[in-house]
């Protein structure tokens, strides 16, 4: 599945939403569950080290592999909610990455916050989370069924000759 | 699962290597990293054990440049070969666009070779992908060992679906960007999103 115009629509919820000053400061990520990345927008509390493609595949690295531990749960031990909707944290008392899952269409995505030097992170993370039920509701109200996949059938590419393949990679040295 | 964003003229892919534990998964990559012009990659994100093997997986992005006027972004992952990280494998492979069969030549690795290729074909299957029309390329790694398999028993013990094949001896580069031409290639050509070029 193609999804051809999702960075768009994402990106304008950000730009019409009216973010926390806090949130604005520090760093918001949201990917693919196979760690593409589709949107960031990164504070200035934050030391830019990794680029922001790598920064998606731990995304989604790092809760793929916690959702896979929790399947260790019993059902029994859930509650009556169902499924469970799971949120990842990893944190001190001020700074840490909290990670929120993002369902739409029955695809999943990852909306992730990096923190430092906050007073009150769990003012912070309440603010995150709300910044997480309107983008669900912004996407319920787009109905991207429209909008999201290409459901096209042909061949982006036909035919992709040796020379362009050749021109693709002139990137590698010797 | 590729991304392609018309309005950004942009296309992403997810290419796995996957293969045997010490088969030269990791190595792949890490060449393919040395010899990439700073401009064109990102950095090599490893997740190992102490003794730098590969407990969960190593990803390097690469920006390849334009085809037909979209940008081209590839995303290089490799499995953690060990029989035990299966669950760590299943993970990597969601949303894959093509996979690279990092096979051992070494005779005595033969059966290691058809256990992860077992692997492979059950996990693609679970995630709902059929081995026979994923884009796939094998890679005969370590040619320069002794004692090493005939292509021609290769082939015939582990490439039943004639993917295209590769000699390789990754720690000298040898076949590695042969390799990884061939696979974006196929991905490349197997994406669909509605426009001719």
């Amino acid at each position: 599945m193609s999804h051809s115009n999702f960075q768009t629509i994402i990106a304008k919820f950000f730009d019409g939403y009216d973010l926390e000053k806090s949130l604005k400061q520090n760093s918001i990520y949201l990917c693919r569950n196979d760690g593409i990345l589709l949107y960031t927008c990164t504070g200035k509390k934050m030391a830019p080290s990794l680029d922001d493609v790598s920064i998606g595949a731990l995304l989604g690295g790092v809760w793929q592999a916690a959702e896979a531990l929790a399947s260790f749960i019993p059902t029994k031990a859930m509650s009556d909610r169902n499924p469970p909707v799971y949120r990842l944290s990893f944190d001190d008392s001020s700074q840490g990455v909290y990670i929120l899952p993002i369902t739409h269409q029955a695809q999943k995505y990852y909306l992730s916050l990096s923190y430092a030097q906050e007073i009150n992170p769990g003012q912070l993370k309440a603010n995150f989370r709300k910044l997480g039920e309107d983008l669900n509701k912004f996407l319920d109200k787009k109905k991207m069924a429209n909008i999201v996949t290409d459901k096209k059938d042909n061949l982006l590419f036909n035919n992709i000759t040796d020379e362009e393949m050749d021109s693709l990679f002139n990137f590698a040295g010797n | 699962m590729s991304l392609v964003n018309y309005p950004k003229k942009e296309v992403n892919c997810k290419i796995v290597y996957y293969g045997p534990g010490m088969g030269g998964k990791t190595t792949n990559i890490q060449y393919v990293y040395k010899k990439t012009v700073k401009d064109a990659k990102g950095k090599i994100i490893s997740i190992n054990t102490a003794n730098e093997r590969t407990i969960f997986f190593d990803f390097l992005p690469l920006d390849l440049g334009e085809i037909r006027g979209f940008k081209t972004r590839f995303h290089l992952y490799s499995v953690p070969g060990q029989v035990f990280y299966e669950s760590s494998r299943k993970l990597i492979l969601r949303g894959v666009d093509g996979v690279v069969f990092v096979a051992d030549s070494q005779v005595d690795r033969m059966e290691a070779n058809i256990e992860s290729l077992q692997s492979l074909q059950n996990n693609l299957l679970e995630q709902g992908y059929d081995i026979h029309k994923i884009p796939l390329v094998m890679q005969w790694n370590k040619r320069d060992l002794p004692n090493i398999s005939s292509v021609e028993n290769l082939k015939t013990e582990l490439n039943k679906w004639n993917a295209p094949d590769f000699e390789s001896v990754a720690t000298d580069g040898s076949g590695v960007f042969e390799t990884l031409k061939m696979i974006s290639k196929l991905v490349l050509m197997n994406l669909r999103g509605g426009l001719s070029a």
